[in-house]
């Protein structure tokens, strides 16, 4: 082989490797005799032409796939604001109700006082006229009472739904999530169709509350708006759940038209609905499939025995033998033996002065007003069985408290008990989800407070054995 | 005879009813040169879409661009077919890329021997 041949060939070798190491602008040079040596210089740039092409391609097609993701992300969170919706419009729907018969069960009652007070006044009544008035008082706060504690389970439901973004998982009953999702989709469902409950005991699965409840609540509402209008009591909407080997099986299925086997598939897309434009925005069941395969679960679509849809929704069960968290104490009461001696922090004075009056027949009550004064009186006086303590306070809140406790006090860390309203700080809320602690959740309901005091009694009575 | 010219490439309307389409020596085809050939070709044959024979024997090179446009599906309806006439090594490297990497929209050939290249086109429809 000639030198002229050979530097030519060099040059392509040269051009060669620099493709090798992805420089695919790279060119061989290509002479005027178009001979064999040109055409391999020829053959090699088009091969690299053709992968700079291919490069450019597929950087466009991830460029496009990037755009996708973030389209998706953007259907996911109108699809979780479009629950939000759904949620806030049953939730204001639920406390209007009965806020209003509490108003106007205090306007009975305050008129009844009124009318009792003149007449005391007047000394013009007899005993049983008396009576009657304050029969009616008695009746009245009855009905305001019955009316916060329905305003209090509502609000104690949201809560189900609070933490919808977070991706935190537990073992949980699934029943129960049922049973709140069912209450809050209430009024989507109940002037269209009659719900009925079928819910087979079944052992915790693992799961994220606000996702399973957003399925559950997407799934009835869905049902509702596919029944007819106008013929409540003939459509049926059905929740049921069963055992299967290993998984929980959720179904729910509706007395409306149906999904054509061929749409079957299609259902799972986001934007695809067989409803009117003005009802829903059909990413639900998308939403749904999506948070579904998140738990390792699968959803199916099918005919009802209803005649309508059949959605069947397979999770698995808890690997462990974890006890299903239900956010409720033991069922317990205190007793009037041995009195009890109990803090209580909080920032807001009308609650702690309401604690203080339901709980001071039974216990002993010192109340600290704010976190401050609370670190400050555990200095000197840890003489207490519970410590009940808010989480959300301003300058010192219960966190700092805890921490300051478990320094200070750590034998009291066993009795700190959290009240919580459901707004948390990204700290606060990172501490509870680390340190598991005892939490009371606000509204703070006398069930909860005598499930307390027994708990409480009971470790007062070992500790007092064990010394 | 009815023929015509771009910068590096001379168009002939064959009698025989189609375009004959010489590739200047050293021709380096780029987008708009492969763009020009197909206008010019076209409006030889009176906007007709006519077999052609492509001399590409002195090509030198010929560009991804120029190759996707070639390849594209607006070449049914300016030609029922095209014969490549290649000989040179770097023109058999150039017309094989051509017709191996893209499907290509209407029938298309490569051909050493001109006679039979005429023939193929004559013939009939591939």
């Amino acid at each position: 082989m000639n030198g002229a041949v050979d530097q030519r060939l060099e040059s392509i070798l040269e051009a060669l490797l620099a493709i090798a190491r992805q420089d695919f602008k790279a060119r061989a040079p290509v002479g005027d005799d178009l001979d064999v040596v040109d055409a391999i210089a020829t053959g090699i740039n088009l091969l690299a032409e053709e992968l700079d092409g291919e490069v450019a391609s597929r950087r466009e097609m991830e460029q496009a796939y990037e755009a996708l993701k973030r389209t998706q992300a953007q259907l996911v969170h109108a699809g979780k604001l479009a629950a939000i919706g759904e949620i806030s419009s049953g939730v204001a729907h639920e406390i209007n109700n009965p806020a209003g018969w509490v108003l106007l069960s205090l306007a009975v009652a305050e008129r009844e006082v009124k009318s009792a007070r003149a007449a005391v006044n007047a000394l013009d009544f007899t005993p049983d006229e008396l009576k009657q008035l304050l029969t009616k008082v008695d009746s009245a706060l009855a009905d305001a009472r019955e009316g916060l504690e329905r305003i209090s389970t509502v609000a104690g439901d949201l809560r189900t739904f609070a933490r919808m973004d977070g991706e935190q998982l537990e073992p949980l009953d699934l029943n129960e999530v049922v049973r709140v999702s069912c209450r809050i989709a209430g009024p989507a469902y109940r002037s269209r169709a009659r719900l009925h409950l079928d819910l087979e005991q079944l052992p915790p699965v693992t799961g994220n509350r606000g996702r399973l409840g957003q399925v559950v609540m997407n799934l009835v509402v869905n049902a509702a708006q596919a029944v007819p209008d106008n013929d409540a009591e003939r459509q049926q909407i059905e929740v049921s759940t069963r055992l299967m080997g290993e998984r929980a099986v959720l179904v729910v299925e509706d007395s409306g038209p149906g999904i054509a086997a061929a749409l079957r598939e299609r259902v799972f897309e986001p934007f695809f609905t067989t409803k009117p434009s003005h009802v829903g925005t059909g990413l639900g069941l998308s939403l749904v499939r999506e948070i579904v395969r998140a738990h390792a679960g699968e959803i199916n679509v099918a005919q009802s025995r209803f005649g309508g849809a059949r959605i069947e929704v397979v999770l698995p069960l808890c690997e462990d033998d974890a006890e299903p968290v239900t956010g409720r104490g033991p069922e317990s009461g205190p007793t009037q033996e041995n009195r009890l001696r109990i803090l209580i922090v909080d920032d807001e004075l009308m609650l702690l002065k309401a604690l203080r009056n339901y709980l001071s027949i039974s216990v002993d009550v010192v109340l600290a007003d704010g976190g401050q004064e609370a670190l400050a009186l555990l200095e000197h006086d840890a003489n207490f069985d519970l410590v009940l303590c808010d989480v959300h306070m301003p300058t010192v809140d219960g966190v700092a408290v805890y921490e300051g406790v478990s320094e200070r006090r750590p034998e009291l860390i066993d009795r700190f008990v959290f009240l919580t309203g459901g707004a948390l700080t990204p700290r606060a809320r990172d501490f509870l989800a680390r340190s598991r602690p005892k939490i009371v959740h606000k509204p703070v309901q006398a069930e909860a407070l005598s499930s307390l005091l027994k708990l409480a009694e009971r470790r007062a009575r070992r500790r007092a054995m064990a010394r | 005879m009815v023929s015509a010219r771009t910068r590096n490439c001379s168009f002939v309307l064959d009698e025989r009813g189609f375009v004959l389409a010489r590739v200047d020596q050293g021709m380096e085809m780029d987008i708009d040169s492969a763009r020009a050939a197909v206008r010019t070709t076209f409006e030889l044959a009176g906007e007709k879409c006519v077999p052609v024979l492509v001399d590409l024997r002195g090509i030198r090179y010929q560009s991804r661009e120029a190759r996707d446009y070639l390849s594209s599906s607006e070449m049914k309806a300016k030609f029922a077919a095209v014969a490549l006439l290649i000989e040179s090594p770097v023109s058999q490297v150039v017309g094989n890329f051509f017709i191996r990497l893209r499907q290509q929209p209407v029938p298309t050939r490569l051909f050493l021997d001109e006679k039979l290249a005429v023939d193929w086109l004559l013939g009939p429809v591939p």
